[in-house]
């Protein structure tokens, strides 16, 4: 096929809404863009002038499925403006708050936006006639993680006992203990888990970029850590103005970002490609398992990067709630001063690295808000990926080449927009 | 397995987009309310699929959501799943965290789905900002009365949607 010509719009199961258009004349790309339609955010410019003590909680409203990961990098961005150091039970509770969210959100993606692709079916209702009880296990195992979510942060949706400082209320021990042995227990569901995504073979394609991530000498890093380029080094979280530069493009209302080389990725990919050899030892087997090889420069392989995540952070959990158990758990008060400073919390998303910079005032009033997230960073990426894959697929089949690229874009579980969620309805009798 | 009794009331919707944030206003009026030992609230705001954990162990779930039925500001439609024809977010259609008829779709594989009721409001004013319209706070009233009598009644069948226009209705400051 020389010539071809493709305009997917609004990409299913990926959140918000964004297109696709390529053009191909000769076996040439003469046009390719990845468009985003949503409105820009305005968020940054809410934030303006509003105290600091609220602005976690105006930040955790803008994604209700990110929202764990937004509040801790707003609050991280505060404390570090105003000079406080968390105690290690507060660190301890968000790290777990923050394992339930990658858990939740990882499960969803591939169970539920990516495994359909597998059967070649338009959605996961289209799974449930013959794999009606693996869309169950990933239900349930979402569950699982939600329930973690609502024990820790106080409600299932949009956490509310994380605050500035500590948390406003501790989760009971008998009740972590308790859900201890819940993880136990889901063992065996999680192995299916491997053993299912075992069955789904993912596109062979490579491309080698830059991948950026959070990175941390102590831990696979999640919650905190310093940014680090596959290509170039460390940097502070500080001065990620250095390391992430955004521009704009005519395509698209939101922003593109590139670091050392034209694009980067971020992402579960990234976080293995960077800092593979710190995953729990059950989740490093699970890669193996599951052909995941470091390095790896296929970015459809992000999927499975993702389910070995899902692992380490199930086996993290139990080790979290094993040292606050064994540390025991207190209710905590935090007394924070306002004063004039800066403050950048960095902490990985899901989907990858998340930044929030807050600048405030002596009154303790919000003068300058950034945030930028990882979906954004990725879009350049995507279209460098997919200027690389489509002349090397054109012998195939129309469907199957628009079939690739889809899979491609929701290889990166894009996040364009969690904001606009208004139905339109028409009714039968109308 | 369903819990026989219980009502799960769920408010959705952005509360950073204006009345988009309907729904999470409604339950925060609720919370003020003495309701029924059955009854459950949830702020479910933007949480997508996240809302699916919420309803597994309900008898009945009530949905509250800004919802464009091409009405004026502030109509309140009751509706099941099965009275929408076509359903499609303001800008297209997208699964995941922007629409609830698939969220519900997914509950209903279940074995044994709760029965699910939307209440419907018609949104003024879809941007950024935390108030809602006057049109809006105007229809709270209507809104938990609303909700209070769904409580008290005991099914919605398929086809008998309610409409209930309080847009012609003029209120003075």
């Amino acid at each position: 096929m020389h010539d071809f010509h493709v305009g997917i719009e609004h990409i299913t199961r990926v959140e918000g809404h964004g297109n696709i258009v390529i053009d191909v004349k000769d076996g040439k790309i003469k046009e390719l863009r990845m468009e985003i339609v949503e409105s820009p955010r305005f968020f940054e410019a809410m934030a303006l002038g509003r105290s600091y003590r609220e602005v976690a909680h105006i930040t955790s409203r803008i994604c209700g499925i990110c929202a764990v990961t937004h509040t801790t990098t707003s609050i991280k961005a505060i404390e570090s403006a105003l000079g406080f150091a968390p105690s290690e039970q507060t660190i301890r509770l968000r790290k777990l708050l923050l394992n339930a969210e990658f858990i939740q959100s990882h499960i969803l993606h591939v169970y539920f936006l990516t495994a359909p692709d597998f059967f070649r079916v338009g959605s996961v209702f289209g799974m449930v006639k013959d794999n009606k009880e693996t869309v169950l296990r990933g239900m349930r195992l979402k569950s699982l993680a939600n329930d973690l979510c609502a024990l820790v942060g106080g409600r299932h949706i949009h956490p509310i006992t994380l605050k500035i400082g500590c948390f406003s209320k501790s989760p009971r021990p008998d009740d972590l203990a308790a859900f201890r042995e819940r993880i136990i227990k889901a063992r065996p569901e999680i192995q299916e888990t491997v053993e299912f995504f075992k069955t789904l073979k993912n596109p062979e394609f490579e491309r080698e970029t830059e991948y950026i991530s959070l990175t941390n000498p102590d831990e696979y890093a999640l919650y905190d850590g310093v940014i680090k380029s596959s290509d170039d080094g460390n940097t502070s979280p500080d001065d990620y103005i250095d390391r992430v530069k955004e521009f704009m493009v005519t395509h698209s209302t939101a922003k593109h970002a590139k670091s050392g080389k034209d694009s980067y990725m971020v992402g579960a990919l990234a976080r293995f490609n960077n800092n593979h050899e710190q995953l729990h030892p059950r989740a490093r087997e699970v890669a193996d398992e599951l052909g995941l090889k470091h390095p790896c420069y296929n970015p459809y392989m992000n999927n499975v990067a993702q389910v070995v995540e899902t692992i380490h952070c199930f086996e993290d959990s139990i080790n979290l709630i094993d040292e606050l158990l064994s540390n025991g758990i207190e209710e905590e008060k935090a007394e924070l001063t306002p004063k004039t400073g800066r403050g950048v919390g960095a902490t990985e998303a899901p989907r990858g690295t998340l930044y929030h910079e807050h600048k405030i005032d002596d009154d303790g009033k919000i003068t300058y808000a950034n945030y930028i997230i990882p979906t954004g960073q990725n879009l350049a990426n995507i279209e460098n990926d997919l200027r690389s894959l489509v002349p090397g697929i054109l012998h195939k089949e129309r469907d199957d080449i628009i079939m690739d690229i889809e899979m491609l874009v929701r290889a990166y579980d894009p996040c364009i927009s969690c904001a606009t969620h208004l139905m339109k309805v028409k009714f039968v009798n109308e | 397995m369903n819990n026989m009794d219980k009502t799960v009331v769920i408010g959705v919707g952005n509360l950073l987009l204006k009345d988009d944030g309907i729904g999470v206003h409604v339950i925060n009026e609720l919370e003020k309310r003495e309701l029924p030992p059955d009854v459950e609230i949830y702020d479910g705001g933007t949480g997508g699929f996240k809302l699916t954990d919420l309803m597994q162990d309900a008898e009945r779930v009530i949905f509250i959501d800004a919802v464009d039925t091409e009405m004026l500001p502030g109509t309140i439609t009751t509706f099941k799943s099965e009275d929408v024809r076509s359903v499609y977010s303001m800008k297209k259609y997208s699964l995941h965290d922007t629409n609830l008829l698939e969220v519900i779709k997914t509950v209903e594989i279940l074995d044994n789905p709760p029965e699910i009721i939307i209440i419907g409001v018609q949104p003024e004013t879809i941007d950024y900002g935390m108030e809602l319209s006057i049109k809006l706070k105007d229809s709270m009233p209507d809104i938990i009365d609303t909700v209070l009598n769904l409580l008290l009644v005991t099914k919605l069948k398929p086809g008998n949607k309610k409409i209930m226009d309080n847009s012609m209705e003029t209120k003075l400051p």
